[in-house]
């Protein structure tokens, strides 16, 4: 593996767990947020739909954030196991 | 043509161009009510000033009045109409801008002719409206029952949209925005899983059920009797 891979395959791994990080810090405070769906196409309004969720779907977010940030860690170990001597 | 001839051919004439403003018959009765108020002033032995004052109130407060109008009258339909004071207001307008083409003193003689049989009511009435629109408590009811629509028309379409949303979801972003500005926004759409929108569709429906129980709810309060609950 060449030295520029190896630093973008890093940056890669470091952007996912941030990005888990993110997700679950967010779910976690969601007092300070507002469940939105944001459409995709240009001119469609977003749709706040905070109000719908309740504490089981709350549960599921988190439970499934914590598992995506422990499975980015864990790629970044493995990774870094690689060049363990 | 005698003078009673001539009386019913007034009459005839007043309740034709009413008509031809597009009032219905129970409309027009309810709106003679009001115009007989101010002929019964007239005829009292006030002065211009307060016969002015008193008809400047009770036009100030005529959405209410044609309300407690059409309670008195028992006037289902009138009650639903009343619901919407802009359309009973343009229907009011209407008939005072057709009225104003005809000769006025001709007008008050259709109202003469049509109170006098049954004066005692006309001044039951009278007190009744003066009594209603004293009550400035009361007469903001009308709007505050418009205003009701209108947010219950809005949580409905707020219900809609959401359950749209939620149906149509591959066209959207799941996405948690910051209230704050200290910390930022972070899409989960990848972390929602089936249970999840699941969860959140049977709670839209239930959102759109509730709000559509509240409209029928309220439009219910108005069903007995054509009376207000």
């Amino acid at each position: 593996m060449k030295l520029h891979e190896i630093k973008a395959k890093l940056e890669e791994l470091i952007k996912a767990e941030l990005q888990a990080e993110r997700q679950l810090s967010a779910i976690i405070n969601q007092q300070n947020y507002d469940l939105t769906l944001v459409s995709e196409s240009r001119g469609n309004p977003s749709v706040g739909i905070h109000e719908l969720v309740d504490k089981n779907v709350w549960d599921v977010l988190q439970c499934r954030a914590k598992e995506k940030v422990a499975a980015a860690r864990k790629a970044i170990t493995d990774f870094e196991a690689k060049f363990q001597s | 043509m005698d003078n009673e001839e001539y009386r019913q051919n007034r009459a005839k004439l007043g309740r034709q161009v009413m008509q031809s403003a597009g009032l219905s018959n129970t409309e027009i009765v309810a709106l003679l009510h009001l115009e007989a108020v101010a002929f019964i002033l007239r005829r009292q032995s006030y002065n211009q000033e307060e016969f002015d004052a008193d008809i400047n109130t009770l036009w100030d407060h005529r959405p209410a009045l044609a309300d407690y109008l059409q309670t008195i009258l028992h006037e289902k339909e009138l009650v639903r109409k009343a619901c919407y004071p802009s359309v009973l207001e343009d229907q009011i307008t209407e008939f005072i801008e057709t009225a104003a083409k005809v000769n006025q003193s001709a007008k008050f003689e259709l109202i003469s002719i049509l109170i006098e049989d049954d004066e005692g009511l006309a001044r039951t009435v009278i007190n009744k409206l003066f009594d209603f629109a004293h009550k400035k408590g009361n007469t903001m009811k009308l709007h505050q029952i418009e205003q009701k629509i209108k947010e219950l028309k809005a949580e409905e379409d707020k219900a809609v949209k959401r359950l749209q949303a939620i149906s149509n979801r591959s066209k959207y972003n799941l996405k948690l925005e910051t209230i704050s500005s200290n910390t930022g926004s972070a899409y989960i759409d990848d972390l929602a899983n089936q249970t999840v929108w699941d969860t959140l569709r049977a709670n839209a429906e239930e959102k759109l059920t509730a709000a559509r129980k509240a409209i029928t709810d309220f439009e219910n309060q108005f069903q007995d009797n054509g009376e207000t609950k």
